[in-house]
Order: structure tokens, then C-alpha cells, then sequence
């Protein structure tokens, strides 16, 4: 019984704070923006966030990968951080999902994209995060720092603009990753989270994880009405149902607000609760 | 099932805090010396924070060259 309290109170933490995710993200800028100026380039977090922006407190875990053939330190961030919370991060602190998240807020007509495209994902990190900066080099032009439209927003547009009032010489983005970001600009208004659903290679190795991690979303059958609830509030095209811990999953936990409780926030140190006969 | 997630966590747990900790203990560029074109640092948070500042790449060999004069200082420009 006190585990099953246990868990109430776990789950009715993570309930508190879900109307203020917005915020939570919003107050996470403040550990990646470098707000007095900490710099710890030396170590990454798990977040998608250029090392090339003048305010990055840490490094870029997808860029560490596209540079380094032996990156432990950030290989195994990846596995601590992916083993404790899965996706977790994606949701709740990577400012580049934060700045989806508030491209969403914009009342356009929102689409789904198919979702098989969310493999994608494999291909970006594969191919352009590890293959091609292996095999030709970072400074290729299909390496992922070159088309990251991450790099261009908190890197490269914060350069032109330096450079623009200082009245010197402007050094644009290649065109391609021009393009890229151009894309995604416009995409964010059409299609939430575009870049977490479809390329982003971070997100992939995180949610990899979410099938065996600490934290985890437990679905409680015996709770459950089938009344579809869950997947109408999942703005992500999953099924939380059918899937909780699912690969596509960012981890926002809109589905825990199921007020029946059938999906809820645990951990492993947390026993499933005795079947009610 | 509840006892396979734990037995996995427990493994990625130890696996994970293992890398990080070889990695900071063990040498990035090995061989990397203060020659000129080379990045004076040998650890690997050291190697990735003159990466970060965009230094240096590191080559398939696993030496870490310099492309920059002053890898101590931030980026004044996108990398890219």
C-alpha cells in the first residue's frame, strides 16, 4: 500500500507540473544559455543546442559525435542519460523543441506527418552524423553541422547579425543548410515539433531508451476505459494505449492527464501496483 | 518485465557511467602533442572544448588538429 502511495505522489508531481511545461522548458534556457557566462564546452547535454552559439554553456552531444571518432565522454552521457529518462529531456528542457513548442502556440492549421517518416530520424543519425563526418570529414558539405538548422539559427544568425552591425564582411551559411532552415522555419507553424518527429538524431538515441528506462510511463489496464482520451491528447500521432513508452515519443506527458489514471509516470524503483479483483 | 527493465537499466547504468568514466580519465588525441598544428590538450573534455570553440576537427587517425591560433578563446564566428 505505501508503494502504491509511493507512486501517487511520484505521478501527482509530474501532474502539478504538467500545465507548466511551457515554462519549465522556457527556465531551462537559462542552464543552456550560459546566463553568466559558463562555459563547459568540455562536457555536453543532452539537449539539441549548438556549441557555435556565443551563449552555449555546454557542447552539442550530435556534434561531439560528427567530430570525434572515440567520443566516450559523450557516448556515455548519452547511455546515463537515455538509461535514467528516456526522452524526458526532448520534452521538457531541449530549446530547440522549446522553440517548436512556442512556433505551435501560433493558431495555424497543424498536419501530421506520416509516421514512418519518424525513422527518418535513424537515417539522419547514420548517415549524416556518423557516416559521412567519419568517412570524408567534418567539413564535408552533408555533414550534420553543415545542414543543422540548429547551427544556423543559434550559431550562424547570431554571426551575420555581429558582423552586419559591425559593418564587416558577412559570411552566410552555405545553401543548403540555408534551405534546410528555411524549411523548418516554415514548418513549425504547419507541423509540431517537425524536426523532433522527423530528423532529429539526438531525440532518436534518447528515445531508443525509452523502452528500458528508469523513468517510464506505466499503463494500467485495469484503469483503462478504451475511451481514446489519452491518444486524442497526444498532439504526436502515437498511440499511448497501444505504445507508452513509445520510440516516437517525446516524453511531454500530455497523456498522463487521462483522469482515470491508467497512464501514469513511473520509475523502476516503483513496483507495479497488486491487480484490483 | 518489470524485472528485465531493471536488469537492463541496471546494465546501461554501469555502462554508461563506465564510458564517461574512461573518458575522462583516458587521452582524446592520442599522440597529440604541443607541436604546432596540434592541439596542446590530451584529455577528452579538454580535446572537446577546443572542438566546441571550433579549433580544431579531429582526424580519422585520431589526432586532433589545430586550425586556429587561440583555441582558449569562444567562437567570435558560426564554425560553419
Amino acid at each position: 500500500m505505501a508503494i502504491v502511495a509511493e507512486r501517487t505522489r511520484f505521478a501527482g508531481v509530474f501532474a502539478r507540473l504538467q500545465p507548466y511545461r511551457l515554462w519549465i522548458q522556457t527556465a531551462f534556457l537559462a542552464v543552456w544559455l550560459a546566463p553568466i557566462g559558463t562555459r563547459l564546452h568540455g562536457f555536453c547535454a543532452p539537449v539539441f543546442h549548438c556549441y557555435g552559439c556565443p551563449l552555449a554553456t555546454f557542447g552539442c552531444p550530435i556534434g561531439m559525435l560528427a567530430h570525434f571518432t572515440t567520443p566516450f565522454i559523450v557516448v556515455g552521457m548519452l547511455i546515463l542519460f537515455g538509461a535514467l529518462l528516456g526522452s524526458l529531456f526532448c520534452g521538457w528542457a531541449c530549446p530547440f523543441g522549446w522553440l517548436q513548442d512556442l512556433a505551435a502556440k501560433v493558431p495555424t492549421p497543424k498536419f501530421d506527418p506520416p509516421r514512418w517518416l519518424g525513422h527518418l530520424r535513424f537515417v539522419v543519425l547514420g548517415v549524416f552524423v556518423l557516416a559521412i563526418p567519419g568517412l570524408f570529414g567534418i567539413e564535408h558539405p552533408l555533414s550534420i553541422c553543415m545542414i543543422c538548422p540548429a547551427g544556423a539559427l543559434e550559431a550562424a544568425l547570431p554571426s551575420v547579425l555581429s558582423q552586419a552591425l559591425a559593418i564587416e564582411q558577412v559570411f552566410w551559411p552555405n545553401t543548403l543548410k540555408l534551405t534546410i532552415t528555411g524549411i523548418f522555419l516554415v514548418a513549425i507553424f504547419f507541423i509540431r515539433r517537425p524536426w523532433c518527429r522527423v530528423l532529429c538524431p539526438l531525440g532518436v538515441i534518447l528515445a531508443s531508451f525509452n523502452r528500458v528506462s528508469g523513468f517510464f510511463l506505466r499503463f494500467d489496464r485495469g484503469k483503462c476505459t478504451t475511451c481514446g482520451r489519452c491518444t486524442r491528447l497526444c498532439k504526436y500521432n502515437i498511440d499511448p494505449e497501444q505504445s507508452p513508452n513509445d520510440l516516437r515519443c517525446i516524453r511531454c506527458l500530455e497523456c498522463t492527464r487521462c483522469q482515470l489514471g491508467a497512464l501514469t509516470p513511473s520509475t523502476v524503483l516503483h513496483r507495479r501496483p497488486p491487480a484490483v479483483p | 518485465m518489470e524485472k528485465q527493465r531493471a536488469t537492463v537499466f541496471l546494465v546501461l547504468i554501469v555502462l554508461g557511467a563506465s564510458l564517461l568514466a574512461y573518458g575522462l580519465s583516458s587521452t582524446a588525441a592520442p599522440g597529440a602533442s604541443s607541436q604546432q598544428g596540434q592541439l596542446s590538450s590530451a584529455s577528452e573534455p579538454a580535446a572537446t572544448q577546443e572542438v566546441a570553440q571550433a579549433a580544431g576537427v579531429q582526424e580519422p587517425s585520431g589526432q586532433v588538429q589545430k586550425k586556429e591560433a587561440e583555441p582558449t578563446k569562444a567562437p567570435a564566428a558560426c564554425p560553419t
